[in-house]
């Protein structure tokens, strides 16, 4: 029996996707950069599994390619501050930019588990509206599409992807930190993390 | 649509031999993860065939048979049942699934008979009187 490469494909995606978008937010702190670079291994997947054959460990694939996308921005990254450095920017403007840590990123631990925790407190951050945490968090963590999530709310499928795009930009403009917070920032009862 | 994920027996199951804590460990962190995503349903290891019996139907003759039985390949050692989209994601779970024994083992997936592939002879009636009793078996538990 010829196995859907799509359906596999989809399947993979939907057991792998949080995990794989948290691995990579932790290389670049960044839930939405780490969205897409997630789903721009997915579409490279879509170019190769037909072809090539699914690989004998579609999970593996898919982290792999999303982790070097992650790396090659790293990369770019760390050669636009030295650039900055180079052209004596003030050391403000040095401090706001990101240095990743490369022996994080290179680091083959395996810490879905705590990746995974840290996705969920940055999706559902206060800096978000309501809505906006619930349409991130059925996007990245359940791995539904937005035609699901709109169907669900039964409002257009461009105003949640719209949504979508809003609520990422919103957490890096507000750097919200790839991490779980600490006890005391998040008392129950508190009603800016009950939100 | 709903699966049977059926573990096939093995020389050690059938010895009873037991899993050793990390393959304990691993198979609860996997079971976790199953019903983490909503996908498990159930899910039971079986005794060794020396402790079932087989019944056996002809006509209106039943005859007990008392195990052990000698055909280890056709014998199952445990089993899952789980909610998945399609046969390919339920591939996709078993490739993630520990390997059950020590040795080589197989699993095998089949899909799982719902009220529309009995076609006519599943009458109406039959259906309802079917959902009564999955609901009264659903409020026991």
């Amino acid at each position: 029996m010829a196995r859907d490469v799509h359906l596999t494909m989809a399947a993979v995606w939907r057991i792998e996707a949080a995990k794989d978008i948290g691995a990579v937010a932790r290389m670049v702190r960044d839930v939405g950069l780490a969205g897409e670079l997630a789903q721009d291994a997915l579409v490279s997947a879509l170019d190769h599994w037909p072809k090539d054959g699914i690989p004998d460990n579609p999970a593996a694939w898919l982290t792999a390619t999303a982790k070097n996308r992650a790396l090659d921005r790293l990369r770019q990254a760390a050669l636009h501050a030295r650039k900055h450095q180079e052209l004596g920017a003030d050391a403000d403007a040095r401090g706001d930019h990101v240095v990743p840590d490369f022996s994080d990123a290179l680091d083959g631990r395996d810490t879905f588990g705590d990746d995974l925790l840290r996705l969920v407190f940055a999706v559902c951050h206060p800096v978000l509206s309501k809505e906006a945490q619930v349409a991130l968090t059925l996007r990245l963590l359940g791995g539904l599409t937005t035609e699901a999530i709109a169907r669900a709310h039964l409002v257009p499928e461009a105003t949640i992807a719209q949504r979508i795009v809003r609520a990422k930009r919103t957490l890096t403009a507000a750097r919200v930190p790839f991490e779980v917070p600490q006890a005391t920032r998040c008392t129950r009862g508190s009603r800016r993390c009950s939100r | 649509m709903r699966v049977m994920v059926i573990v096939k027996a093995s020389k050690d199951s059938e010895a009873r031999v037991m899993p050793d804590t990390d393959l304990l460990v691993a198979m609860r962190k996997f079971n976790e993860e199953l019903v983490k995503a909503g996908v498990m349903l159930a899910g039971e290891g079986l005794h060794p065939s020396r402790r079932g019996v087989r019944v056996r139907y002809a006509g209106a003759s039943r005859t007990v048979v008392d195990g052990p039985f000698a055909e280890t390949k056709e014998l199952i050692a445990g089993f899952w049942v789980w909610q998945v989209r399609s046969m390919e994601e339920a591939i996709e779970w078993a490739r993630r699934c520990p390997n059950p024994h020590p040795g080589d083992s197989e699993i095998e997936i089949r899909p799982v008979f719902e009220a529309e592939d009995f076609g006519e002879a599943f009458t109406p009636e039959l259906r309802e009187q079917e959902d009564r009793l999955r609901e009264i078996e659903a409020q026991r538990k």
